[in-house]
């Protein structure tokens, strides 16, 4: 796997611990967790409510994989046993892990505790804290080459909707959170023989306003509405849904196995969406940027929801797209 | 009047061709869906060829090339289909309604632009 295709996932850390840190470090290496330390009280930014901070960073990150946490108090005298209930409450998708000073058990917590927490690890544990990273956040696999293709085939979508534009992305990351970015999302059905569930993409309106007013669009409006917002999110989903059936779904999915399906629940005051799965979703984000700065950057979130079937060992490429006879954009006479 | 019907549920869409084809001096109109693409071109006897999308609500745009043939019985209007479908299944049964040619998109007008005027004598 390339530097470019690697999937990673970011995880919160509230450890003071330096044993204990050199231990999370070397997991993180070991799983490609990208660690979002928050401050435990014996850095430069002084004596700092641990439990704010991680307000913060879970505010800006709707992304996250997981949290590691300590029984320790850290400097301020925050103990994660404090920090994990709150955590829950607000993102309870998110697997809690907690290191403890002298047993793995959590049997002798009380049960609000046990019940946010996905599981408990002593810092000479390291084989126990890799398994319960297996079990909770790389327990889905995702072949790189699917993460890699879904990349350029989006790029493109975005390329050819907005001319001109730049499309940088992040490393595809696995995510546990079932949080909505902005309020303007779409959602489309991912249908094959090898795989089913969604892809969804997130952004704000006001972003996809400005870049309409900016003229850099296809759509000629000094003053779009949001018809016309849904408009470019609409299309940039048909376009990268289309090229996803095209490359990868090279065989029918049978009206057996359609028949399945299960609620899609989402709760608008929590702004989060639920696909009755807790499989870690393999997400992209994408930042849209104008060279012309005609206008302001536009932040995306896509994510490829597998929630009905998943069978990555059927994941093939199809020989014909790849091997492509009429290339897109051309026009192919009958 | 109107040269070339474009029909796609995607208002992005249906504005850029459109744009395109306005810009190298073909004459354009535009329906939403299928539905609207049969209503328009029972109303305007003078376009020559549809530019339409596969998948779109009410009425999708290989339903609309089938009833171009048997309901309206028009058998002289090209169509093309401008689709993120590139499924074989997909393009026979195109072909089987008199479908002339496919473009997956996205759109490349100067790709095309050459082959669009042919189609409408334009040339």
């Amino acid at each position: 796997m390339t530097k470019e295709t690697q999937i990673v996932s970011k995880v919160l850390v509230h450890e003071c611990n330096d044993d204990a840190l050199s231990v999370l470090k070397d997991v993180c290496t070991k799983h490609n967790l990208i660690g979002l330390k928050v401050c435990t009280g014996n850095n430069t930014i002084g004596l700092r409510d641990a439990s704010n901070e991680i307000s913060e960073v879970m505010a800006s990150n709707v992304d996250l994989g997981a949290v590691f946490l300590s029984e320790a108090k850290d400097l301020n005298g925050v103990s994660g046993l404090e920090l994990c209930t709150k955590i829950h409450r607000a993102r309870p998708e998110l697997p809690i892990f907690m290191r403890r000073e002298h047993t793995d058990s959590m049997d002798d917590l009380p049960p609000s505790i046990q019940e946010a927490l996905a599981g408990c690890y002593q810092v000479e544990e390291a084989d126990k804290l890799n398994e319960l990273v297996d079990n909770y956040i790389c327990s889905m696999y995702y072949p790189a080459e699917l993460a890699s293709g879904v990349i350029d085939l989006s790029k493109e979508a975005f390329e050819s909707i907005i001319p001109g534009v730049e499309v940088r992305n992040d490393l595809p990351y696995l995510v546990k959170d079932q949080i909505i970015y902005g309020e303007l999302f779409s959602l489309i059905p991912l249908e094959s023989d090898w795989c089913r569930g969604y892809m969804m993409l997130q952004t704000t309106e006001n972003e996809v306003l400005d870049l309409i007013r900016s003229g850099a669009s296809h759509i000629e409006k000094t003053q779009p509405d949001s018809r016309d917002s849904n408009g470019i999110l609409n299309e940039a989903t048909n376009l990268i849904w289309g090229s996803i059936r095209s490359r990868y779904f090279t065989n029918e999915v049978s009206s057996e196995g359609l028949r399945t399906q299960v609620p899609i629940m989402v709760n608008h005051q929590r702004k989060h969406i639920s696909f009755g799965s807790t499989e870690p979703q393999l997400c992209f984000k994408f930042t849209l940027h104008d060279p012309q700065m005609r206008f302001p950057d536009i932040t995306l979130y896509q994510r490829l929801i597998f929630n009905l079937s998943w069978s990555p060992e059927k994941f093939a490429e199809s020989e014909k797209a790849v091997d492509e006879f009429v290339d897109n954009g051309e026009l192919e006479f009958f | 009047m109107a040269q070339i019907l474009v029909v796609d549920d995607s208002a992005t869409v249906r504005n850029e061709v459109s744009s395109f084809l306005a810009a190298n001096d073909l004459s354009v109109e535009v329906a939403i869906d299928g539905k609207d693409g049969l209503d328009k071109l029972q109303r305007d006897s003078q376009i020559k060829l549809v530019i339409s999308d596969v998948n779109m609500p009410n009425m999708d745009g290989l339903t609309m090339a089938e009833k171009v043939r048997s309901d309206l019985n028009n058998q002289g209007v090209n169509i093309i289909m401008l689709t993120t479908e590139s499924d074989p299944r997909m393009k026979a049964r195109g072909k089987a309604a008199g479908v002339k040619g496919w473009i997956v998109k996205p759109f490349k007008g100067d790709n095309v632009v050459g082959s669009i005027k042919k189609l409408v004598g334009a040339a």
